[in-house]
């Protein structure tokens, strides 16, 4: 009974790996798309537009090599974007829905059995996002910042600096990104948790 | 205990498949953006600058894409309108192609069960 038990679940940890497996793709890919996609626009708006975007694509590229403006800075922005936004979404997906298991029935609005299989809509958990979405921000803000440090222009980028504006004790130093981490970890959790309050209600309100 | 954890698979199977309500994702995308927006632009207004300075002379850039919107009261208000409706429509965007590609999988399940249950004789 006890290795029947055992077994039951390790097969419901197998069923649980490879759902999770194929979301992660899917979130992987349409983040990745999305990302692409934005850079390679905005690297075209800035060649063909009134000079729109100039700037943006010039910060971008100090981060992404190759990035700029005209097709080919465009097709490397959308590489880069694929790369980074696939695994920006594989880390979020995957941060996002370590506690499955435990939560697996307050996660599905039901919607009724249809012929062949049982639909549902899915409710978000607004902890894990924000932890999620909170822990990609404030990673991304550390690397970001000390890439800056490390290649040693972090006295010049005035740019960056201007992010103590809205994160104070964020400075381009080591020191500096770890404040920035937290002040940003804050606020992503906070508006995560926000935008799964409103998510969830506005589907409840639909489905139930 | 079995049927118990037969429903846990069904579960994750059914969370795994689950769309997502697309009117609920634009929604919370469209309030979070705006309500963003708007409050960084305020809090520049109300922080102010120095006589002679501009505030916020980089975020009133965004008036490139955002025509009309500037770094005060009613430009906050404006903006916010304006990131509510990009929100929306990337909210939009994410949870429909999240629902295509999920309908999609099951799609192809069905399809290949089907064509399994035919016979060769």
């Amino acid at each position: 009974m006890e290795e029947l038990a055992e077994r039951d679940d390790l097969s419901e940890r197998d069923v649980l790996a490879a759902t999770l497996a194929f979301n992660t793709r899917v979130f992987s890919a349409i983040l990745g798309a999305f990302t692409g996609a934005a850079l390679f626009a905005l690297s075209l708006l800035a060649h063909y537009g009134t000079g729109t975007g100039r700037l943006m694509v010039a910060l971008l590229g100090v981060f992404l090599p190759g990035y700029g403006i005209g097709w080919s800075g465009a097709l490397i922005g959308a590489f880069w974007g694929v790369v980074l936004g696939a695994l920006t979404g594989a880390g979020i997906y995957r941060i996002n829905a370590r506690h499955v298991l435990e939560r697996i029935d307050e996660l599905v609005i039901r919607e009724g059995d249809s012929a062949d299989f049982p639909r549902a809509v899915l409710r978000l958990d607004g902890s894990s996002l924000g932890l999620a979405i909170g822990l990609i921000g404030a990673l991304g803000l550390v690397a970001t910042t000390n890439m800056l440090v490390a290649r040693g222009t972090a006295a010049e980028s005035v740019h960056a600096r201007l992010l103590s504006e809205f994160l104070p004790g964020y400075a381009v130093s080591p020191l500096g990104s770890l404040i920035g981490a937290i002040e940003l970890f804050v606020a992503l959790y906070v508006c995560c948790r926000g935008f799964v309050a409103i998510y969830n209600a506005v589907a409840a309100g639909r489905h139930s | 205990m079995e049927a118990l954890s037969a429903d846990h698979r069904d579960a994750i199977i059914m969370w795994a498949l689950a769309k997502l309500d697309v009117v609920a994702f634009a929604i919370a995308s469209a309030v979070i953006c705006g309500v963003v927006l708007f409050a960084l632009t305020l809090f520049l207004v109300v922080k102010g600058a120095p006589p002679g300075v501009p505030v916020g002379p980089h975020l009133s850039q965004l008036a490139a894409f955002f025509p009309g919107y500037s770094v005060t009261a009613p430009g906050a208000l404006l903006g916010g309108a304006y990131a509510s409706g990009v929100g929306a429509m990337l909210g939009l965007l994410l949870s429909g192609f999240w629902n295509a590609a999920h309908a999609l999988f099951l799609a192809v399940i069905r399809m290949r069960a089907s064509l399994a249950s035919y016979s060769i004789d």
